[in-house]
């Protein structure tokens, strides 16, 4: 009797044992773990080092217009125009070292390829419709308003994604670049907003994915 | 009982190993950046022409000659913060030009506010919840300098001295 208890209890504590291992694969596996950004400091090269260079991209703040359900917020009044700017730069680890040293391309040109995904895709058309320019600004400064590279290339959707590609040669010698985006977005307003823009939001929130990377 | 030892001592670690794998992660979307931003609870209070404010204040700055600010009509919350005068000036004082009218009207298109209602002895504001319908407030250590016009919509009663007596709209001093 005792020897059958024994066996049992095994029995019990195997099947246990198996559960918490597929737990424990659930939970590595479940979740897309990656490096932060805040560890490019960690990556040990030296200078001349083959790297990938967008192992050392790190987005900084954002800028977004300000909104209510009848519109663009601007000095108290509703505006039609409205926009996004993201800041991001890259930052390779030794400032001897050069952006330049690490560009695969021919003629030496820093692509830079842009992904935005937007988060509301209920509000139809926000890309073709709503979107009107796209611009780049380049600088070894920080938040320079210097927004004067245009896309080579877009390509998007309506609605979700909305891709640019940019290529710029100048500040290349050096270690940290300073890029910022502007995605520059003209609205309807007041009742018009509220009803193909405000309305369509989820909980009335603006939401978003970006994504740069050297091609 | 050696076997039964090992098999709990293994479900022990499993155990420990199961909450390093759900504590030490940090979710990242492998280096791209999510942002959201929040809606404001302000309103477009008023419009000059086409141009819409959330601030009384800010149309009565931007105004010139022959502009009509139209408030909205609806607020009836004396607390109201969108439908509060304000200004960023330093001095506080907000003029309305020569040639602007403010109007706060009682119903939305009520072109000619001032409406006589015939032999009533109802006071509107006596009765505030039934007939005003629409509150604007002068902010607190605001001054208003008319040079304009502002006009305030209501029914007038024949029979009651002046006082509103239908559909009105108010400003409150506090």
């Amino acid at each position: 009797m005792k020897k059958k208890l024994s066996i049992k209890l095994n029995h019990y504590i195997f099947i246990l044992s198996l559960i918490l291992i597929s737990c424990v694969g659930v939970g590595f596996s479940s979740w897309i773990t990656g490096p932060s950004n805040k560890d490019n400091a960690n990556v040990d090269t030296n200078v001349g080092d083959v790297i990938d260079i967008n192992n050392y991209i790190k987005y900084g703040t954002v800028e977004i217009f300000d909104y209510c359900k009848h519109g663009v917020i601007k000095d108290e009044t509703i505006v039609e125009n409205g926009d996004v700017i993201i800041n991001f730069s890259i930052e390779l680890k030794y400032p001897n070292d050069k952006i330049l040293n690490h560009i695969s391309s021919v003629n030496n040109d820093l692509t830079i390829s842009t992904e935005f995904s937007n988060g509301s895709p209920n509000v139809s058309a926000i890309f073709s419709t709503y979107l009107q320019s796209v611009d780049l600004s380049v600088s070894a400064l920080e938040y320079s308003n210097a927004f004067d590279i245009r896309p080579t290339k877009n390509e998007y959707d309506t609605s979700k994604t909305y891709n640019s590609s940019f290529s710029t040669n100048t500040n290349l010698e050096i270690s940290k670049l300073f890029f910022r985006i502007k995605y520059s977005f003209q609205f309807p307003v007041y009742t018009d907003f509220n009803t193909y823009v405000f309305a369509k939001l989820n909980r009335g929130k603006f939401w978003f994915d970006f994504k740069a990377e050297v091609k | 009982m050696k076997k039964r030892m090992l098999t709990f001592l293994i479900s022990i670690g499993l155990i420990a190993c199961a909450e390093v794998g759900y504590s030490s992660w940090i979710l990242s979307n492998n280096n791209s950046l999510f942002y959201e931003k929040n809606s404001s609870d302000k309103v477009a209070v008023c419009k000059i022409g086409s141009t819409y404010y959330t601030n009384i204040g800010k149309a009565i700055e931007k105004s010139v000659a022959n502009d009509v600010i139209e408030v909205f009509p609806g607020n009836t919350d004396r607390n109201s913060l969108s439908y509060t005068i304000t200004t960023e000036k330093e001095d506080k004082t907000l003029t309305i030009p020569q040639g602007v009218t403010l109007n706060i009207p009682y119903e939305t298109g009520k072109a000619n506010n001032k409406v006589a209602s015939g032999t009533t002895g109802v006071h509107a504001l006596a009765n505030r919840a039934t007939y005003c319908k629409s509150s604007v407030i002068l902010g607190d250590g605001i001054t208003l300098i008319n040079n304009g016009t502002i006009e305030i919509g209501g029914y007038i009663g024949a029979n009651a001295g002046g006082n509103p007596s239908g559909c009105t709209a108010e400003i409150i001093v506090n």
